[in-house]
């Protein structure tokens, strides 16, 4: 059995993971990166294709929530974690709403001056940008129903660097943050899968992890750390704490963002090569409007789950788009013993389902207005709309037996803040009832964001790293 | 992978191309082999009733598809949805030029 020592251990290596990563090593402490999956080269797959799936999803892609109805999730599993294969799309917390987490989880040093400094912080690191030049066609598409109909949209900035002639380039953490903290001395060991973290009088000491070697062999390895700080994501962060004996407030608050889709049918070819920066703002932030990868297959599927023709010959005039809401509704996140992946349930609410069908008919409502002449909903007979009046239906159509509900945004299932009960760590992130454990990742988001997490996840953990940083220093 | 799943696998797929059914096959597979552990036991505890159904009863394996669709009873309907989408995904990815 190989064994290493480290100061500080962090577990994963995505958003939450990299940023801890860099604001430690950067800040000289001996830090070691476990990532579960492979280190895939940032260019190797194309981005949303079959081959990104098999090699960076976790499950190829094909997890879900269980419940009534099930709703399916995707998340990375690899090097960088989910920035590798997610959109790129930047928002910051929207501010009313972390003032109400603030007062709400009770949260220390969450002021609103506080996240703009890191906000701007990890925006200088990722090269947030917008879009060089015009929108493409399915971006704009939203952009002009919204302006027909009098509502807000917005082009989002993304974590994109645009050099001069030559190819976009995601700032994913394998291109960003990962490389920096390398160079600053981290370790980072990808194939290794922690099992259980080692606990000794109170105090967390490391981590029982499983490494895969090059040539396919595993072997155990023991790493002894003074502080652990876990960002495995909403899914994995409770699983290994409950593996680990830690269950107060530990799974139970999960929240994500369902989503219901459709595909539009446009009189022209539209683009296929990325996803729509464009977002209809009017209703955030419980309802958020915008476009999907939409590649053929995506369209295929999305056209399937209402029961229309999957492979329409002219379905380079289609896209997919889709509304997301902030739901009602809670899951748990549970580990199963023996079972190296957790049990994830969610119940969504009628009011969810509501909120899901406005969302869906005020987005068939923009589409129209922008040029679309079919809508085909994601809802199992579902009535293909032309026209305004068609959408209607949607209204009763949309139900549990009937709706094709997914999610890419998963958080709070850990959870930040004071509130006793109410929390599985504190505003810093330190486990309750445990010392020299943190989470650092989109679990401890106190709540669904209502927009791509990704920079509330980097901005916590830039503030939650930076509080370790001081602390060992101290 | 189980034999009746590939049965449904094939009986998913319209091309006669067999190169192109092995390569869906085997993405089929690398799916249900990657899917959570829970879910995958789920889903095989459904095809042995597939196969009881579709054995005894000698269904043609694209109606009985069909009509487990139609079925109220949600994880009745998650089977053939399941499949479909795998198939339906792997066949039209594998075989496009990518995009």
């Amino acid at each position: 059995m190989t064994e290493l020592d480290t100061e500080v251990l962090v577990v994963g290596s995505g958003a939450g993971g990299a940023t801890t990563a860099v604001t430690l090593a950067e800040g000289g402490r001996d830090v070691v990166v476990l990532e579960e999956g492979p280190w895939i080269a940032p260019d190797r797959a194309e981005a949303f294709s079959l081959e990104e799936m098999a090699l960076q999803y976790r499950h190829h892609g094909s997890s879900a929530a269980l419940g009534n109805p099930p709703v399916a999730y995707a998340e990375g599993r690899c090097v960088g974690g989910s920035t590798e294969v997610n959109s790129g799309l930047w928002h910051r917390i929207p501010g009313e709403l972390a003032e109400r987490w603030r007062h709400e989880y009770d949260i220390d040093g969450f002021e609103p001056e506080t996240l703009d400094r890191y906000a701007g912080l990890v925006e200088g690191w990722q090269s947030v940008s917008p879009l060089p030049g015009e929108a493409p066609a399915s971006s704009a598409a939203l952009a002009d129903g919204a302006d027909r109909l009098g509502w807000r949209a917005v082009e989002f900035p993304r974590v994109y660097r645009y050099p001069q002639g030559g190819r976009a380039e995601k700032q994913t953490m394998t291109r960003t943050l990962l490389p920096r903290a390398v160079g600053a001395g981290a370790r980072v060991q990808p194939d290794s899968r922690v099992h259980r973290l080692l606990r000794r009088n109170g105090r967390v000491t490391g981590a029982i992890v499983r490494r895969r070697r090059p040539d396919g062999t595993t072997e155990q390895l023991t790493v002894r750390a003074d502080h652990v700080v876990v960002c495995g994501g909403a899914v994995h962060t409770p699983a290994l704490l409950q593996r680990s004996g830690l269950r107060r407030g530990i799974g139970g608050g999960l929240k994500m963002h369902p989503t219901i889709k459709l595909v539009a049918r446009f009189p022209q070819a539209v683009d296929h090569d990325d996803v729509p920066p464009h977002r209809i703002t009017e209703f955030s932030p419980d309802i958020a409007i915008g476009g999907s990868a939409s590649r053929r297959g995506h369209i295929a599927l999305a056209l399937a789950d209402g029961g229309a023709d999957a492979t329409p010959a002219d379905w380079e005039q289609m896209f997919v788009y889709y509304a997301a809401i902030r739901s009602d509704a809670g899951g748990r996140v549970i580990a199963v013993p023996g079972a190296a992946t957790p049990l994830v349930s969610y119940r969504i609410t009628d009011a969810d389902l509501s909120r899901l069908a406005r969302g869906l008919v005020q987005l068939g409502r923009a589409l129209l207005e922008a040029g679309a002449t079919e809508l085909h909903p994601s809802v199992r007979g579902g009535t293909v709309a032309r026209t305004p009046g068609d959408l209607a239906r949607w209204w009763d159509e949309i139900d549990r037996s009937t709706a094709n509900l997914m999610t890419v945004h998963l958080t709070s299932s850990v959870r930040m803040g004071q509130a006793p009960g109410r929390t599985g760590a504190d505003s810093w992130g330190r486990v309750h009832g445990v010392t020299g454990l943190r989470v650092n990742d989109a679990s401890l988001v106190p709540d669904a964001p209502g927009v791509n997490p990704q920079a509330a996840i980097m901005t916590i953990a830039a503030r939650n790293a930076d509080h370790l940083l001081d602390e060992l220093r101290s | 992978m189980l034999r009746i799943e590939r049965e449904v696998v094939h009986a998913l797929l319209d091309t006669a191309d067999t190169e192109h059914r092995a390569r869906v096959e085997a993405w089929v597979e690398g799916c249900l082999d990657d899917m959570p552990e829970l879910l995958r036991a789920g889903v095989q505890a459904e095809s042995l009733l597939v196969t009881a159904w579709h054995r005894l009863r000698g269904t043609d394996l694209g109606s009985l598809l069909d009509a487990m669709e139609r079925n109220p009873i949600g994880l009745v309907q998650q089977y053939p949805r399941l499949f479909r989408s795998l198939v339906l995904f792997g066949d039209l990815e594998l075989a496009a030029p990518a995009r």
